[in-house]
């Protein structure tokens, strides 16, 4: 009985072997997963170097993310990129003057994926920033404009829901950020930008940041909507952002309906990565 | 799991409100009366200089808040506490009209007729023009003559170098700023610049580093450069009046440490101090002085530049067709 047994399993792990031995081993790629929104946007900026009051107004987002898992064997980890641009013009209550506002925004992040649920996923991790703002301010008295420039540490969440709708499954998403630590660029209050260039001014235009002194919230909402040829992404984008220093608070309100679509590239290049037989290059 | 996620989202909540919100007035007779004289409080800095009590203003001003009928009258009430501050950066803009401060020169000789400025004993009507610049001889060739009359009005190096070559055979140059009311503190600069024959330090800058009358930063030194491909090393006289204001008084206050130079007329208007802007919930906008200069001596200089030999205009030489600064230029030029 027992030397049965012990033959029956060699021959089938043999057997499993064998047909394992002869399937042709599957080279894995990863996809490099994007995301490119645009949108109509409103913007309310509070610049105390400039004015004291609230401007309002509208204006235009670019967005761009792209994911994709560390490595073929790790995918617990992802990074991303997210790149976004905002322009707009904004106005002050009594319509006396505007401030135009065109800012950029670059980050590079690491989240770990988890599964608590069934169709739910949640990723969490950090990324950094970098942004650069240019406000130009139509009432020129020796502060024509003022720039935002600040780099962040961020505490970076992702939500994800798969949820099945008839013959199909909608993604819903909510991306969440928020600055941790950081440096930003804030010129002291009543030095003009001449000063500080031509003078060599440079005290107090530096400041680390943290919760203390600013505080922020970006919240992106999508829902995704398969369709025959690509994935159609709806979605909101608000982002709450206000910081202090030199005596001066500084705030800036966008929100953003945004449209846009989601779709998968396998980048090939170089002798180490070059595209399999399969695929037909222009170039190489 | 779920505790980390609860921590996540409460912190998210939370921390938003770490940072106060900007300060803001309601748009208001009072709100706008406290958002423009907490502006010149916190921001204006010649308060403690001019030991101007701005907190008996507000009291005064308050007290009056009340007869405010409309628009006009709330703006006149404004404009009229402003000028409590005596300088020619301070204004008031609203869409009707402009508050102006204008006893620094009106209440002193003008010193300045541009019609005897352009008759043929001075610049007559063949003079030419560079940049912001119109030159010329005087005093049958011997003299250079410049006149710059706004600072705004700018000019090239090539310009300067024009200019230069021209008046080249003169013995002297009058470089007559008179009734040019400011501009570019940086074009200010770049003309002194060719008078150095070295760099120098001419004048320092402070700016507020709070909202303190007295919080400054520490005055940063001003050198005026020697300029690296333009230079007049023959005398120069530059005449002033009280409407040499702001950058002119700026380009005088440097001028007065430029070798071989002389400030021939009457002490310049001042406005010693670089403008900036704030605005009221109304949207008018308020200009003010916000970072002070200062001479080499670390004096003020908001209260105008001395020259070094003070001339006024005689009506007699006027009614003859005579420039008296400009006669005492070409004197001191000439050796008399």
């Amino acid at each position: 009985m027992h030397k049965g047994f012990w033959m029956a399993l060699v021959w089938t792990l043999g057997c499993v072997s064998g047909a394992a031995a002869q399937q042709p081993e599957v080279k894995k790629d990863l996809m490099t997963s994007i995301t490119t929104q645009f949108g109509w946007s409103t913007l309310e900026l509070n610049d105390a170097y400039l004015s004291d009051l609230r401007y309002s107004g509208y204006g235009m987002q670019f967005n761009n993310t792209t994911r994709r898992f560390l490595g073929t064997g790790n995918t617990r980890f992802s990074q991303r990129t997210d790149v976004t641009i905002n322009a707009g013009v904004a106005m002050n209550q009594p319509q006396s003057a505007s401030i135009s506002y065109v800012g950029g925004n670059v980050g590079y992040g690491l989240q770990a994926h988890f599964k608590p649920l069934r169709n739910l996923q949640l990723f969490v991790g950090g990324q950094m920033d970098a942004e650069l703002g240019i406000k130009g301010y139509s009432r020129d008295v020796n502060n024509a404009g003022n720039l935002d420039l600040a780099t962040n540490l961020n505490l970076a969440a992702t939500i994800r829901y798969d949820l099945p709708v008839w013959k199909s499954t909608l993604r819903l998403q909510a991306d969440f950020q928020t600055p941790l630590l950081g440096l930003m660029f804030v010129p002291v209050r009543g030095e003009s930008y001449s000063e500080i260039y031509y003078l060599h001014s440079y005290d107090n235009l530096f400041h680390l940041t943290s919760l203390h002194n600013k505080n922020g919230l970006n919240a992106r909402y999508l829902v995704q909507i398969p369709l025959k040829h690509s994935v159609l992404n709806v979605g909101l984008h608000t982002e709450y952002l206000k910081y202090a220093a030199n005596n001066m608070v500084f705030r800036r309100n966008i929100t953003s309906f945004q449209v846009g679509a989601t779709y998968d590239l396998v980048l090939f290049g170089g002798r180490k990565h070059p595209a399999p037989a399969g695929f037909i290059s222009s170039e190489w | 799991m779920v505790k980390r996620f609860k921590l996540l989202l409460f912190l998210v909540l939370i921390l938003p409100s770490c940072v106060e919100d900007p300060v803001t007035y309601p748009n208001t007779w009072q709100g706008n009366f406290d958002a423009l004289w907490n502006t010149i409080d916190q921001r204006y800095c010649y308060l403690d200089y001019k030991q101007i009590n701005w907190d008996s203003i507000h009291v005064v001003y308050q007290n009056r808040l009340s007869t405010v009928s409309n628009e006009t009258t709330f703006f006149d009430l404004m404009g009229q506490m402003l000028s409590e501050l005596k300088d020619g950066h301070v204004n008031l803009y609203s869409d009707f009209d402009v508050s102006r401060y204008w006893n620094w020169f009106q209440d002193y000789p003008s010193n300045f007729q541009a019609e005897i400025l352009y008759s043929p004993r001075y610049l007559g009507s063949n003079y030419r023009i560079a940049g912001g610049m119109r030159y010329g001889k005087i005093d049958g060739g011997n003299i250079g003559y410049i006149y710059y009359g706004d600072f705004t009005s700018t000019f090239s190096n090539s310009n300067l170098k024009y200019i230069f070559n021209e008046l080249s055979d003169c013995q002297g140059l009058i470089l007559d700023v008179r009734d040019n009311g400011g501009g570019y503190l940086t074009a200010a600069e770049t003309l002194a610049s060719s008078f150095f024959s070295a760099r120098t330090l001419t004048g320092y800058m402070a700016h507020k580093t709070g909202n303190g009358h007295s919080a400054f930063s520490k005055p940063i030194a001003l050198y005026t450069e020697k300029s690296d491909s333009l230079h007049w090393s023959k005398p120069v006289v530059v005449l002033t009046n009280r409407l040499a204001f702001s950058a002119t008084n700026a380009f005088v206050s440097r001028m007065k440490y430029a070798p071989n130079a002389t400030i021939v007329g009457d002490r310049t208007g001042g406005g010693g101090g670089l403008p900036l802007s704030n605005e009221l919930p109304n949207g008018w906008l308020v200009r003010f002085s916000a970072c002070p200069m200062f001479d080499a001596a670390m004096q003020h200089i908001e209260w105008g530049v001395e020259p070094n030999v003070k001339v006024d205009m005689r009506s007699a030489d006027a009614l003859a067709g005579y420039d008296t600064i400009i006669e005492r230029a070409i004197a001191l030029l000439r050796g008399l």
